[in-house]
């Protein structure tokens, strides 16, 4: 039978799970952790229960890679405030919408009123704001690497087509930059990396090689299917096994060694390097982007000078966020887990999206 | 010789907020819409309220409200679902429905062809489902105070004298079937909306069931109970038979039926198909014994051929009864009802 | 991170301001800008995250993972 290039059938074939946990079984002789840095993966992880398939020596420790879980309450409180102007319409992912700040979401700001709007692409927040022509539409744009080229194209052709009213709230979060930070913690329990594959997909594998020599550490590219992220930790543990510290790319199909050059060009033309505070974490030297000179017209926070909603950084207590995305807990060890604090009732941004890794666990336990 | 108005009569295609004010013009939308569609004996008495007659039998009575942006979605509209809804719940129940009360709120500007089409589409499905629509109600609001047209419904439908079909009565081992693919109806209507950009050949699955309700009604007199999954989702309904029976189930992932464009769907919009809304199928559990008959009798109905055996109950539970899903590795998890809203998720 | 979904190429279009393209993701067709990436021609997949494409699959690749994944399941 022909199969099409694009069928994820293969990719969650049973047999060939199997296949790969026996090999990882066969391969494994030590305890190693393992750290993935992406929602998507912990997703895959707990939604096949893979963890409770792996031999007991292969332990993952799931980093900060959701966006939705490392924006700061600062940001959507910011979010919140401008979104309660009357001449603004308030774009963003769905996931985005539900995130609590210090005081409600933007879903809750929505049914009190603002005009909250979901979107599936900031692409198409070009159309929202040439329909809106009497109107300031501001685009809640959070995310990694991955995201960013839809809001470096989003900003050039606003500017390219003389588009006044649209302007980004940012939150966006560079990888490596983190990874270094929780590796070169004294705590860390950090093995080896599964780096993840989107976010490779854009930006090359050249900055997580250079994180495998400078930390010492195997490094895997890997994709989301499940099949994927077994043979991601099967290379991870072969090469911890062997002693080695190399970036190998395990997503072949979709990662090219250079990445992707269009979308790397257009992001460094319209975002620069900055500190970045991830919600739980802490303020990260070079981890972030923000909009480039030239283009900080397309900046709400600049176009807002007087919004501030209140700054509060501390994640509300009991929540141990911060310590599970630094691969120092587990969502088990936190006494609000499953009581306290739950998807229906979410004391900590972990627990909101999907993919966040308390809610994650939570759903799929 | 009668006096004419020399005015002609305005000719308006959109709905004014006159049309709700009981007077003339909603007369007129009465006599030129409804009950050209949905005329009947009881319905055209035109009284306050339908004279029902006595039955001797016992009744089922439910009520539902509908509200779906768009109003117009690939395999239907608001009208035939808000019928079938109806008519479902009552089926749920193993009752035979017999009649219908129709309650719209229509927004100011609504085109008439629109709801002419909402109109027929109810007629056909009533027609179909063999009910009569007995009663009704039109209320007009201002523009921007509610999306277009709600519809809520009532019905009433006769009840066998033994049959009591409750989730109380699952017992370890029965059978879980479903009678069609899920996950349709709702994202045959999500990805119609207008925000997400996505085109697809999904329908919505919108339908009544009284053929395979009875069909499996009559070979499986041991049924348990029936629903159908609307909101929430198959996980909504099995989390429901759980907890109020105190048994554990278990369904198998790779045995629910879903239509690929579905899951394809799903995926790209990162929700799960099990908390998906569904509008044309239900979930029976049945005796042991009697589980092939009954599956062979939904695939045998004309909604039913892609019918399903998708688990069973378990070992009741100390703790209250849950949900598992058996994963392709053998592995499970546990299912839980949705939470929050659905919402998209991209990242 | 970052849920993103292969998908094929129906045809590309430009408005003037962006080139998008129709892609279809096994029967749910959407518009997906393909200003991030180098030219792609109908028959091409592309890898597409918040409907912006990120990546052109490498089809050759691809089914060559599929094969080393079914030789997996032999073992």
């Amino acid at each position: 039978m022909l199969i099409s290039p694009d069928s994820s059938a293969p990719y969650r074939d049973a047999a060939s799970m199997r296949g790969l946990l026996q090999r990882i079984e066969a391969a494994v002789t030590r305890p190693w952790n393992i750290m993935e840095v992406c929602g998507g993966q912990t997703f895959t992880l707990t939604r096949y229960r893979l963890e409770e398939l792996l031999p007991s020596e292969v332990k993952m420790l799931h980093g900060p890679g959701c966006p939705v879980c490392v924006t700061p309450a600062e940001v959507i409180d910011t979010a919140i405030s401008i979104a309660s102007r009357k001449e603004v319409i308030l774009c963003s992912f769905g996931d985005m919408l539900r995130v609590p700040g210090t005081d409600g979401s933007l879903l809750r700001a929505k049914a009190a009123g603002a005009d909250v709007r979901l979107l599936y692409s900031p692409v198409d927040a070009i159309k929202i704001a040439r329909e809106n022509p009497g109107r300031e539409v501001v685009f809640l744009a959070i995310g990694f690497e991955t995201t960013m080229p839809s809001y470096a194209v989003m900003v050039e052709k606003a500017a390219e087509a003389g588009i006044g009213n649209l302007s980004l709230l940012t939150s966006l979060y560079t990888v490596p930059a983190a990874v270094r930070a929780i590796k070169k913690d004294p705590d860390s329990r950090v093995d080896a990396l599964l780096a993840a594959g989107h976010v490779c997909a854009v930006t090359g594998t050249a900055p997580y090689k250079a994180l495998a020599a400078q930390l010492n550490m195997p490094v895997v590219v890997t994709g989301f299917e499940p099949a994927d992220m077994l043979l991601g930790i099967l290379r991870a543990v072969e090469m911890l096994e062997r002693g080695e510290s190399a970036c190998v790319n395990a997503y072949r199909r979709v990662v090219k060694e250079e990445g992707n050059r269009v979308a790397q060009e257009a992001v460094s033309r319209v975002f620069s390097q900055a500190p970045a505070h991830w919600r739980g974490i802490g303020t990260i030297e070079g981890s972030g982007m923000v909009l480039r000179p030239g283009y900080e017209h397309f900046d709400a926070r600049r176009r807002w000078k007087d919004v501030k909603p209140a700054v509060c950084l501390a994640e509300s207590s009991p929540c141990i966020a911060g310590r599970i995305m630094r691969g120092l807990a587990n969502p088990s060890d936190c006494v609000s887990f499953g009581c306290g604090c739950t998807p229906d009732n979410p004391l900590g941004a972990p627990m909101v999206s999907a993919e966040g890794v308390c809610a994650a666990h939570y759903r799929y336990r | 010789m009668t006096p004419t108005c020399p005015i002609p009569d305005r000719i308006t295609d959109r709905i004014e907020l006159a049309h709700g004010s009981g007077g003339s013009m909603t007369s007129r939308l009465i006599e030129r819409i409804f009950r050209p569609r949905f005329g009947n004996s009881l319905l055209d008495r035109g009284l306050d309220s339908a004279i029902l007659p006595p039955s001797g039998e016992r009744m089922a009575f439910t009520t539902d409200t509908f509200v779906v942006s768009p109003l117009f979605f690939p395999g239907g509209n608001i009208g035939d679902l808000a019928v079938n809804g109806t008519v479902n719940d009552l089926l749920s129940v193993g009752a035979t429905p017999r009649y219908i009360s129709v309650g719209f709120v229509i927004e100011e500007g609504l085109p008439i062809a629109d709801l002419k089409q909402i109109a027929d589409s109810m007629a056909a499905a009533a027609r179909e489902a063999e009910v009569e629509i007995v009663t009704g109600d039109t209320k007009v609001v201002e523009h921007g105070k509610c999306d277009g047209i709600y519809i809520n419904t009532a019905g009433i439908g006769i009840l066998p004298p033994s049959l009591d079909l409750d989730p109380d009565n699952i017992r370890p081992d029965d059978v879980i079937i479903i009678t069609g693919p899920i996950a349709s109806h709702g994202m045959a209507v999500m990805s119609q909306r207008e925000q997400l950009g996505f085109s697809s050949a999904i329908e919505s699955d919108t339908a009544s069931l009284g053929d395979i309700v009875h069909a499996l009604l009559s070979v499986a007199p041991g049924l348990r109970v029936l629903r159908d999954p609307t909101r929430g989702g198959l996980a909504g309904t099995l989390c429901e038979f759980a907890a109020a029976s105190g048994v554990n189930i278990e369904i198998v992932e790779d045995a629910i039926p879903i239509n690929p464009r579905v899951s394809s769907a799903c995926e790209l919009l990162g929700l799960d198909p099990l908390h998906v809304a569904n509008e044309g199928i239900m979930v029976a559990v049945v005796p042991p014994a009697e589980a092939e008959a009954a599956l062979a009798a939904v695939r045998r109905s004309a909604h039913g051929a892609d019918g399903a055996i998708i688990g069973k109950a378990c070992a009741p539970d100390p703790e209250g009864g849950r949900v598992w899903l058996r994963l392709p590795l053998g592995n499970r998890r546990l299912i839980e009802p949705l939470a929050g809203d659905q919402l998209p998720r991209i990242c | 991170m970052c849920l993103a979904l292969p998908g094929k190429v129906i045809e590309v279009t430009d408005d003037g301001l962006l080139r998008m393209a129709l892609v279809d993701f096994c029967g749910v067709c959407r518009n997906v800008c393909v200003d991030t990436v180098d030219s792609v021609s109908p028959g091409d997949y592309v890898v597409a995250h918040a409907g912006v494409a990120i990546s052109v699959l490498d089809e050759a690749t691809a089914l060559a993972t599929i094969d080393d994944l079914k030789k997996m399941a032999g073992c």
